[in-house]
């Protein structure tokens, strides 16, 4: 999860929304401090919408205040959503032009055709 | 182990029934108009052999000129990266190694520098999905296939530092090369790094050099002629690889594993030992702001002004 919130698409094709076939549950260990420092390059709006797309049931906040940044309760959720659900079969599409990325066995293939590139 | 130009590779299967391998032990001949590609005799190496340890660096390596002994077989592999990454720290860095190949430089970097996240991509879906394979529990770590030379799936501006081993050489010539370097400069922070090393083909030594910093988005901050360490890593590794080759590579791909290894004798060494082939290493800045409007007040200023 926390890839498909840097990946974006040719242009400005950010965020790409993602379709999932196949989501797996991993266990990672918890690092209170990664997690506090990586919140700092997250798109949470994008973030919120990855989550709704991939119906998980996992109720996030409207919105990331500072202070929700230091929150135990609230890093935790943030861990188990960035790093211990992994997309393994399912597709990432541009919101502009609707181009979709597979994802095989949790790889996302960015790949362009010839006639794509510019 | 790195890439031959076309013509070299065109010689050697046209001389050899060559006859492809691959680890399901499916045998595909290639066609004429194939092994003339780069990236289909890359995609081979790549899935060739994909899950043997020893095999799981792809490039020449590194080696201090007082060291002798090569106990380690990836050992040179991992003091290149050491080289390329030089004083620059992964730690809480967003990185992207492109090309990555089959992720052990990768991993290698994680497990020392503990980055924020570190992104591995690579043309070749099947390298990638070895890295997948044996890398994917490592949950800073993850994979994707993308081109580099067309476009990186990335958004402006958002990766701290970028990591090219010993692989621009083989994107297909300067229009590629600049295009990827176009691409890195766009995804890096101001003042993010870029850190490269490579064979450098001889009409001019830092050819390649010269193709990544044409954009005038990267300044070259360190440069090195790295040749006779690298060759030095080649010299020490030689008899471990011939003995590995002879032991495990089928007897119809010895040959082209050792031109793959670079070992003395084939055509890359001589190159590099003779001074028609030189390999670099090089530490690129992303401009700043700051950066241009210092280079228009040094071309407007005279002499004696001071600068900063």
């Amino acid at each position: 999860m926390l890839t498909s919130n840097i990946l974006k698409g040719v242009t400005k094709g950010f965020p790409l929304k993602i379709k999932a076939v196949k989501v797996e549950n991993v266990s990672v260990d918890y690092n209170r401090d990664f997690v506090a420092r990586i919140l700092q390059r997250i798109e949470y709006g994008a973030l919120q919408s990855a989550v709704k797309d991939l119906g998980l049931n996992e109720s996030l906040p409207e919105t990331m205040s500072d202070a929700m940044q230091q929150d135990d309760e609230f890093l935790k959720l943030m861990h188990k959503v960035l790093l211990e659900y992994e997309i393994e079969e399912g597709e990432l599409i541009c919101p502009e032009t609707g181009r979709k990325f597979p994802i095989s066995k949790g790889i996302p293939n960015m790949l362009l055709q010839e006639t794509e590139v510019s | 182990m790195s890439l031959r130009t076309p013509e070299l590779l065109t010689t050697q299967v046209t001389s050899s029934q060559f006859v492809l391998f691959r680890d399901n032990e499916v045998e595909q001949q290639p066609s004429s108009e194939d092994v003339d590609s780069l990236s289909f005799w890359y995609e081979w190496i790549a899935n060739a052999y994909s899950n043997v340890d020893e095999l799981q660096f792809m490039n020449y390596g590194y080696a201090d000129f007082d060291e002798h002994i090569d106990n380690d077989s990836n050992y040179c592999s991992k003091q290149l990266y050491k080289e390329v990454l030089a004083q620059v720290s992964l730690t809480n860095q967003t990185v992207l190694e492109v090309s990555c190949g089959r992720g052990a430089g990768a991993v290698w970097c994680v497990d020392n520098y503990v980055p924020d996240s570190y992104v591995g991509a690579d043309l070749s879906s099947g390298v990638i999905d070895v890295c997948r394979q044996r890398h994917s529990m490592k949950p800073r770590l993850s994979f994707v296939v993308a081109d580099a030379t067309k476009y990186l799936p990335f958004a402006n501006e958002s990766l701290d530092i970028v990591i090219c081993v010993e692989a621009t050489h083989a994107y297909g010539g300067p229009i590629a090369v600049k295009q990827f370097a176009s691409e890195v400069a766009r995804v890096l922070r101001p003042n993010g790094y870029f850190l490269w090393c490579d064979l450098c083909h001889i009409d001019g030594s830092d050819t390649s050099i010269d193709y990544l910093t044409a954009n005038g988005k990267l300044i070259v901050e360190e440069k090195i002629n790295i040749t006779r360490n690298v060759l030095h890593a080649l010299d020490i590794q030689s008899n471990t690889r011939t003995q590995f080759i002879e032991r495990y590579v089928r007897p119809r791909e010895q040959e082209y594993f050792r031109l793959f290894a670079g070992l003395p004798g084939t055509p890359m060494y001589n190159g590099m030992d003779e001074g028609r082939i030189q390999y670099w290493r090089a530490i690129f800045r992303k401009k700043t702001t700051t950066d241009m409007s210092i280079t228009r007040v040094r071309r407007l200023s005279f002499p004696s002004i001071p600068h900063y």
